[in-house]
């Protein structure tokens, strides 16, 4: 199709609009004149009437002229092109604008962003594009939602579109972006042209993510080009909050102070780091604040921070968290971070075991199910509501009301019953699994390992041991049973064990949290892809005739431990990674409100409405606290969002290693330097000022519709040879000059 | 009473003129007989009275007499019309106008002015006595300048007054639909009265050497014409031309004398020149 465009359409507008300028000069020309009296009228009028015919010709020629000269040089410079002739003076192009907009993006560079920085080189791209190229913008942290539409030929709508936006604190996603450019660039109305894609960014560590290898755009047929912006010299350091966890709780009963455990992580730069790590909350009586220095080279600095929270209130209780913050620097995204601190209410524990009715009561016939409720609830005091239930009876609503589950037989579960259990991971439960004591052959594994994705390999059977394999003395250094760990070495070689499932732990080799002295595994953890909750695997059943620890004094402890666990992944199921779109398992809950670092409201901030099934309607955009509210607007809990550590980072990247990373998609050529820069190196697009195929011959055809102008207005002003031999008088009379008399 | 000029009534009067062949019905006591004698043949002997010449200048006071467009200067004198502004052409009609009637009265001619527009405006007695001429003045310089001019009524007029043969002589610059003039000058021609046409037409008239394009304003009431001077100028003097050739036509068909004035050139030259023209024009024979 040859539409006729214009470089400049501005100055076409223009053009035909100054056509009107040669008409109105006649006008008001006319309009101006004042009249001369006359007497030889019937001799004018006789002379009129002999030119007339030939004077009308005469000067709608002129004028005709003077009107095409207007036009002419006028389209010439605005730049006119018709679709065929550009095929043959140009190749249109298609840019595809990757935005970093992720947390990396709000990293300082001098007065502004990294994100302002990619806005203005990409608005500096796009503003070079020349009428009938196509643009599209795709931007980083949303990538799997941008429109896979033809790019535009609207590039003013695709300069306001970015200026409309800001970073964000999600994370990148740098391969989906590429295939949504990919998407965008074959689309049919981009066939034919120059296919570029521009990615604007810092590069950074939180960026690049973990160089995950990239797709190849384009190919022989329909080659892409991929123009990156030059990664900026990093302007200041960088300190991260990367964890609070609670240490401890100095002291019994509500209102005890809590000691917190707060880890700070150098992210940027090299030497001695000094900063002041302030901790607040909605429950705390005031803010706490303790200065870090981190000595040069020393990568990561634990503080613990003591706080004492307002005396017990039922409403207080749902609102307890805190945010912890440090001094600003150069990523202002990852220098706060929050967190709920546990529940003061009573955990709940589900074991699923199948009843027995057995009244003897005597040990050696006491099923596991027994032996777990008892070491959780050893006296009436506990505070572990444990509930035995059935395989049968285990369903979606007894989950939801749960904290832990330990499964005792886990043969008796269903798919679906299996698939529950997921969701109840990934919402951020506890699953304990036991080996059934009275099978031989785990027929679950299979289905267990498939279920949660576990990269542990299970044998089908059981394993004797010929003689009793106490557990190891030296255990790993594990997180899980971190409190036990002064005691473990008196405490596990008591344990004996008779029969375990093998299992190949070699390709997750720290999911061993408890060993046996032969070295496999007798107690492993896992927590699933985009889970908060975990699996925890005895390779042992509880039950005498497989091990002794029922009867052991590490049974209690051990089980509590776990549970432990289980609360802080009870509170963890509060904890959401900004960019996910949260499951909130509180009944009642519908709506998702920001809440200052003090539990103030937060002015501006947008709240996220819940849906019935309990998940959240988009996704968390922003780190900090959200109350969960009810229908009535009442508190029923708080939710913590933070930034992930990583998608955060603005550690540099070596270019060598960026280039090797982003070529895997196709050749890069690298543009500007500096913070703001313009220099380029590679290829070079194509100059925005090139001529366009029509302007050269309008612009002869003006030149030679003006020397015909000219040539037309002496020869039809018959003003040769003609010398004027009269003025004009004040009163419109004419008058010689010379006295003729 | 004898007088300066030639009779124009030939017939038997006191200085011979010419012979003429005799035709049937010619009187017979009008034949030469000694040529007769001579010759053998009939020829009739003519004569020409010398008598007082009775002069009426006709004065064009039409509005488009008022167009002028050299400045005047203090002590040209002019009518009211001229003097406000420019040396119109009505200025220079009647100082032609003045010129003739002190000539004739200088020679005992009797002289009137009548000035006419649509029609004969006013008119002085015909006389010769002392202080006419400050009448002719006075009468061709206060009247108002204005209207389209009817020369054929203002013809009409003159003769009604009974007129016996004269000198008729027209003082205008002939803007007008030229049957008029035709018309006119017939009507003079059948009583037998001789006419001088004089045709006064402003410079700019005659060259058109306007430079600006302008809308053109009648003095005589007609509709205004859009002109692009330059464009037009040679049509126009093309069309000047024809209508000078045309007026020059029509008074050579009738035999009367034409001559044109240019408002911008002195009166007196013309007029010497169109005197001595008729002298030399009678004295070599008559009509």
């Amino acid at each position: 199709m040859s539409l006729l465009t214009f470089s400049s359409p501005g100055l076409a507008i223009a053009a035909g609009m100054a056509v009107a300028v040669p008409v109105a000069i006649h006008l008001l020309m006319r309009r101006r004149r004042k009249p001369v009296e006359w007497a030889a009228m019937e001799l004018l009028r006789e002379a009129l009437r002999r030119v007339e015919r030939k004077r009308r010709v005469e000067r709608w020629l002129l004028l005709a002229v003077r009107c095409l000269l207007v036009i002419c040089a006028g389209l010439a410079i605005a730049a006119p092109f018709i679709g065929s002739t550009i095929a043959t003076t140009r190749v249109v192009r298609t840019l595809v604008v990757i935005i970093d907009d992720s947390a990396a993006a709000n990293e300082r560079l001098g007065t502004g962003t990294a994100f302002d920085r990619s806005i203005a080189m990409a608005r500096s791209e796009i503003e070079q594009l020349l009428p009938g190229d196509r643009v599209a913008v795709v931007l980083t942290s949303r990538a799997n939602i941008s429109s896979r539409e033809a790019a535009s030929l609207d590039h003013r709508g695709a300069v306001q579109r970015l200026t409309g936006l800001a970073a964000t604190e999600l994370a990148s996603d740098l391969s989906a972006a590429l295939t949504a450019a990919a998407a965008i660039l074959t689309h049919e109305e981009s066939a034919g042209t120059q296919r570029e894609i521009l990615v604007c960014s810092a590069f950074r560590v939180g960026f690049v993510g973990g160089l995950t290898p990239l797709q190849k755009l384009g190919n022989d047929d329909a080659p892409v080009t991929i123009r990156a912006t030059t990664e900026p010299a990093p302007d200041g350091t960088n300190l991260r909050i990367t964890s609070i966890e609670l240490d401890r709780v100095a002291g019994t009963g509500p209102g005890a102070p809590v000691v917190l455990r707060v880890m700070v992580a150098r992210d940027r730069g090299d030497g001695v780091l000094h900063t002041t790590v302030r901790v607040t909350g909605p429950t705390l009586t005031s803010p706490v604040e303790r200065p870090v220095e981190l000595s040069a080279g020393e990568r990561e600095h634990a503080v613990t921070v003591m706080l004492s929270e307002r005396a017990s209130d039922p409403a207080l209780a749902l609102r307890r968290a805190v945010v912890a913050s440090i001094s600003a620097d150069a990523q202002p995204v990852d220098d706060s971070r929050a967190s709920i601190l546990a529940p003061t209410d009573r955990l709940r524990v589900v074991v699923v075991d199948r009843r027995t009715f057995e009244t003897s009561g005597a040990i050696d016939r006491l099923p596991a199910g027994e032996w777990v409720s008892r070491a959780l609830a050893p006296g009436d005091a506990a505070v572990i509501d444990v509930t035995m239930t059935d395989p049968a009876a285990l369903d979606s609503r007894t989950l939801a009301a749960t904290d832990t589950i330990v499964i005792a037989q886990p043969q008796l579960l269903n798919t679906q019953q299996w698939g529950l259990l997921t969701s109840f991971v990934t919402r951020g439960g506890v699953v304990v699994v036991l080996p059934a004591a009275g099978e031989l052959v785990q027929a679950w594994t299979s289905q267990f390992t498939s279920t949660f994705s576990l990269p542990w390999k299970l044998a089908l059977e059981a394993r004797d041991f010929p003689t009793p394999v106490a557990l190891a003395a030296e255990q790993p250094n594990s997180s899980y049973l971190a409190t036990l760990g002064a005691e473990l070495p008196q405490l596990s070689p008591a344990v004996e064990v008779f029969r375990a499932l093998a299992v190949d732990v070699s390709m997750d080799p720290t999911a061993t949290q408890l060993a046996l002295q032969d070295g496999s595994p007798f107690l492993l953890s896992w927590r699933p892809l985009n889970a908060r909750g975990m699996v925890v695997l005895f390779t042992s059943a509880i039950d005498l005739s497989w091990t002794t620890l029922p009867l052991k004094p590490l049974m209690v402890p051990l089980w509590q431990e776990l549970i432990a666990e289980g609360r802080r992944h009870a509170s963890a199921a509060q904890v959401v990674v900004v960019g996910a779109q949260p499951d909130i398992d509180r009944a009642g809950v519908v709506e998702l409100r920001p809440i200052a670092p003090d539990g103030g409201a937060l002015p501006g901030a947008r709240s996220i409405a819940v849906g019935a099934g309990g998940r959240a309607t988009g996704p968390i955009e922003r780190g900090g606290m959200f109350e969960m509210l009810d229908s009535s607007g009442r508190v029923q809990g708080v939710m913590a969002a933070v930034v992930d550590d990583r998608a955060a980072s603005v550690a540099p990247v070596e270019h060598e290693q960026l280039n090797k990373w982003l070529s895997a998609s196709g050749e890069v050529n690298w543009i500007g330097g500096g913070n703001n820069g313009v220099q380029r190196n590679g290829t070079q697009p194509m100059s925005p000022r090139q001529t366009s195929g029509l302007a050269p011959p309008l612009f002869v055809i003006a030149v030679l519709l003006a020397a015909l102008e000219a040539f037309l207005a002496r020869r039809f002003s018959y003003a040769t040879g003609i010398r004027p031999a009269t003025t004009r008088q004040a009163n419109g009379q004419q008058v010689v000059s010379e006295g003729a008399r | 009473m004898s007088g300066m000029h030639r009779s124009p009534y030939q017939g038997l009067a006191v200085e011979f003129a010419e012979h003429r062949q005799y035709v049937a019905g010619d009187p017979v006591r009008h034949i030469d007989w000694k040529v007769f004698g001579r010759s053998d043949k009939l020829y009739l002997k003519r004569f020409q009275q010398e008598t007082n010449l009775d002069i009426h200048i006709m004065v064009d006071a039409s509005g488009s007499m008022r167009f002028g467009t050299l400045g005047s200067k203090d002590g040209w004198g002019g009518t009211e019309t001229g003097r406000q502004s420019n040396w119109t052409k009505f200025d220079h009609a009647t100082a032609a106008a003045a010129a003739m009637a002190f000539l004739g009265l200088a020679q005992r001619d009797r002289v009137s002015t009548e000035m006419f527009g649509p029609t004969l405006i006013a008119a002085t007695r015909c006389s010769n006595s002392q202080g006419h001429w400050r009448a002719i003045v006075q009468c061709l310089a206060t009247h108002a300048v204005d209207g389209r001019a009817d020369l054929p009524r203002a013809v009409d007029e003159l003769l009604s007054r009974g007129t016996h043969r004269s000198l008729v002589v027209i003082v205008s610059d002939f803007l007008m639909p030229k049957q008029q003039v035709k018309d006119a000058l017939a009507r003079l021609r059948h009583r037998g009265h001789d006419v001088i046409l004089v045709r006064v037409l402003d410079r700019a008239e005659l060259r058109f050497d306007l430079d600006e394009n302008a809308p053109f304003e009648g003095l005589e009431g007609e509709a205004t014409l859009e002109v692009d001077t330059r464009s037009i100028r040679q049509a126009y003097l093309d069309v000047l031309a024809e209508d000078e050739r045309e007026l020059e036509r029509l008074a050579r068909g009738f035999g009367f004398d034409m001559i044109r004035l240019d408002t911008h050139e002195s009166v007196g030259p013309a007029l010497a020149a169109l005197l001595a023209r008729r002298e030399t024009f009678l004295r070599g024979g008559g009509r």
